[in-house]
């Protein structure tokens, strides 16, 4: 049975009322697996990529743990990253591959095919997907992988749930020492200097980012901490110190801030503490959670952002790119004097061959911005504009302002994954809010 | 696997809950359930996450039959440290029911257990449990779903005349009253107040059979709003939407 309840997207700026469906076992989801609609993980996607108007299939409680033979495990879609770092690295695996945060689940991380830190060294997630079992609009269970019907592989990989509902993902995990990563702090003064501790570290750290300081303006503009990261060996720690140690509890944002608590001034003070509490000095050696997913010590932090919720603007631009036209797009968002409270600046590797996959090779650029009204909506359109003049491209997990005519110069594969689309979906029934806000849903 | 749990209608959103906490303590376990398939997969995941020792038995006490082959192969692993009876189904309200679902609903919320349980009882340690899964439902008839209630009610007092029987003598019986939890037989229903987390209210089901409880409403609040609901006048009673 149905329940028809509000989903939102993790900024929550966007809403609608869906029939949602949770099943429990697989033969409650082949049962339940009629009309339109799309699959839901932990709802970590910002704007409307796991919503729709009509059926949501929230998977998270098929989420059991199937098989795990030569590192490689096989588990059901709603199992979340975090589950399996709890499960794994105890025996020394981890994720070869972790987004900010690690309530997500493995369809949605499929789907996205998100990348992390350590994407200029160890590509997206998708590299270390063997096989995924992928319920079509025909009904069937198909298992494809990279060897196995490549093209429906390669779309559903950052497809955004739009070939299917992905109910198992066997996924590669990589042996570790320690559960610790060895950090390095830097800070630079402006955005040049930024940009060139990429290309000095970036050789020998796995794990590089930088935290942009968003609201220095003027010669400070695009100053930042920097982090380079790299596998703590267990040689490394004190004999008392466990090697995979676990978080203990987590914080809880029990209630909506009123819109607008989080105003300029606040981030200001915020960016410029941030700044000025890392200071560059000795390696640290950092437990995984807080160098991985810093955000997570605090459930439901899209609340600090109100009832009016907020929206991350992420992007990332060809190598040709640089510090002029970055700063260009930096100081349109001063400009604008729109409150933006955290950047984040990396250098991506190579490009994963998901036809819809967000990464290329080149500097991301993401930015956190509360919802406004009118302003923030034209803030995105300007930014998007420019960010497709520069040859860039939005990511879709984060995304609610793309519009179908950018989408298709942001991703030139795009005709490639709408003719697998046309071959498993010929009647459009995965769609999702945004799949119908860009006309990615098929059918007539 | 001598001193595992069985678990009756293991595919339960509770009872996989509570697999999970058995597991993790090391226990082994016997997962007995309609679809083998889905008993598969649950066992697999307790496995792999606690290396824990699960078997998994294919039983369909819909059918109707005794199902004296789950009791031949539970024989080989007595003693048991205890069983779970958490099978169930939720009945649709009588005037929307066919015969046919009143007197499936009534067999396997009840029905079913009696022969069951009483087959099952010598394999079970002296001093070890047995649990019913049961609902506040039993508590007071009520027009949305008093067929369920009364199966829930008889399951109720089976469970606590078990008790008397085997008091000082063998496993120690506990009756679960269970309030709302967020499971699929809940999804879609509007709860006031929300439906409790299965997780939290496995812990809670744990703690009171350790402690021999006879009955614990799980979770507690519904201690009191069934006493509230018992002792409501009728014409008060009458008044209510539920």
């Amino acid at each position: 049975m149905g329940k028809q309840i509000e989903v939102a997207g993790w900024g929550h700026q966007m809403r609608v009322a869906a029939d949602v469906e949770r099943p429990e076992t697989v033969r409650a989801l082949e049962s339940s697996c009629h009309g339109q609609g799309i699959a839901r993980g932990l709802g970590r996607s910002y704007g409307d990529a796991a919503i729709a108007p009509e059926r949501v299939w929230m998977m998270t409680r098929l989420n059991r743990m199937l098989s795990f033979r030569n590192g490689v495990l096989t588990a059901e879609a709603g199992t979340s990253l975090g589950d399996i770092l709890r499960v794994f690295l105890p025996r020394g695996y981890t994720l070869p591959v972790t987004p900010g945060t690690q309530w997500v689940t493995l369809g949605g991380a499929v789907a996205a095919d998100v990348h992390g830190k350590n994407h200029h060294t160890a590509g997206t997630f998708s590299r270390y997907v063997e096989e995924i079992t992928l319920c079509t609009a025909d009904g069937e269970m198909r298992r494809i992988g990279p060897g196995r019907d490549p093209d429906l592989f390669w779309a559903t990989v950052g497809g955004m749930g739009l070939t299917g509902l992905i109910l198992e993902v066997s996924l590669r995990l990589q042996a570790i020492e320690t559960g610790y990563i060895s950090v390095d702090y830097f800070r630079t003064r402006d955005l040049e200097e930024t940009l060139n501790w990429f290309s000095v570290h970036d050789a020998s750290y796995p794990f590089t980012v930088a935290w942009l300081d968003c609201l220095a303006s003027g010669r400070s503009l695009g100053r930042a901490v920097l982090m380079g990261g790299r596998p703590t060996e267990r040689a490394e720690l004190s004999g008392r110190q466990p090697a995979f140690p676990m978080p203990h509890r987590t914080l809880r944002m029990p209630f909506s801030l009123p819109s607008g608590m989080l105003s300029r001034s606040v981030g200001v003070a915020f960016n410029a503490a941030y700044y000025g509490v890392h200071r560059p000095g000795a390696q640290q050696i950092e437990p995984w959670w807080k160098f991985f997913y810093p955000l997570d010590v605090v459930d439901d932090w899209h609340r600090l952002y109100g009832r009016r919720g907020f929206a991350q603007y992420q992007a990332v631009f060809p190598a040709e790119v640089g510090a002029q036209e970055l700063a260009a797009l930096l100081g349109r968002i001063q400009n604008a004097r729109h409150p933006n409270f955290l950047g984040v600046l990396k250098r991506m590797g190579p490009s994963s061959p998901g036809m819809l996959s967000f990464p290329r090779a080149g500097l991301t650029l993401a930015l956190d911005l509360p919802m406004q009204g009118e302003g923030t909506s034209r803030l995105f359109r300007e930014l998007y504009a420019q960010t497709a003049d520069l040859g860039g491209r939005a990511y879709l997990a984060k995304d609610s302002f793309l519009t179908p005519d950018l989408l298709q110069r942001m991703y030139p594969r795009l005709s490639e994954f709408r003719a697998v689309k046309k071959r498993v979906d010929p009647a459009g029934r995965w769609r999702s809010a945004l799949a119908l806000r860009l006309g990615l849903a098929g059918g007539s | 696997m001598a001193n595992g749990v069985l678990v009756l209608g293991a595919t339960s959103t509770i009872a996989r809950a509570l697999s999970a906490r058995w597991a993790r303590d090391g226990v082994p376990l016997h997962l007995v359930g309609r679809d083998t398939p889905e008993l598969e997969r649950i066992a697999q995941d307790l496995r792999i996450r606690y290396g824990s020792d699960v078997s998994v038995l294919g039983c369909d006490i819909a059918a109707g039959d005794f199902p004296q082959a789950t009791v031949t192969a539970m024989g080989q692993h007595a003693p048991l440290r205890g069983i779970v009876w958490a099978f169930g189904t939720m009945v649709a309200a009588a005037g929307a029911a066919d015969a046919q679902s009143l007197r499936a609903g009534a067999w396997v919320n009840f029905g079913a257990a009696p022969p069951l349980i009483e087959a099952l009882l010598p394999l079970v340690d002296r001093q070890g449990f047995i649990a019913f899964l049961s609902s506040v439902a039993g508590d007071r008839g009520r027009q949305s779903n008093y067929v369920y209630g009364a199966a829930k009610a008889a399951l109720s007092v089976y469970g606590l005349g078990l008790r008397h029987r085997l008091r000082g003598a063998g496993p120690s019986v506990t009756v679960l009253k269970l309030g709302v939890v967020d499971t699929r037989m809940s999804w879609g229903m509007g709860v006031p107040g929300g439906a409790a987390d299965p997780e939290a209210v496995a812990a809670e089901v744990q703690r009171a059979i350790g402690a021999g409880k006879a009955v614990a409403y799980v979770p507690r609040r519904w201690a009191l709003v069934m006493a509230v609901i018992r002792h409501l006048p009728e014409p008060l009673f009458n008044l209510l939407r539920i």
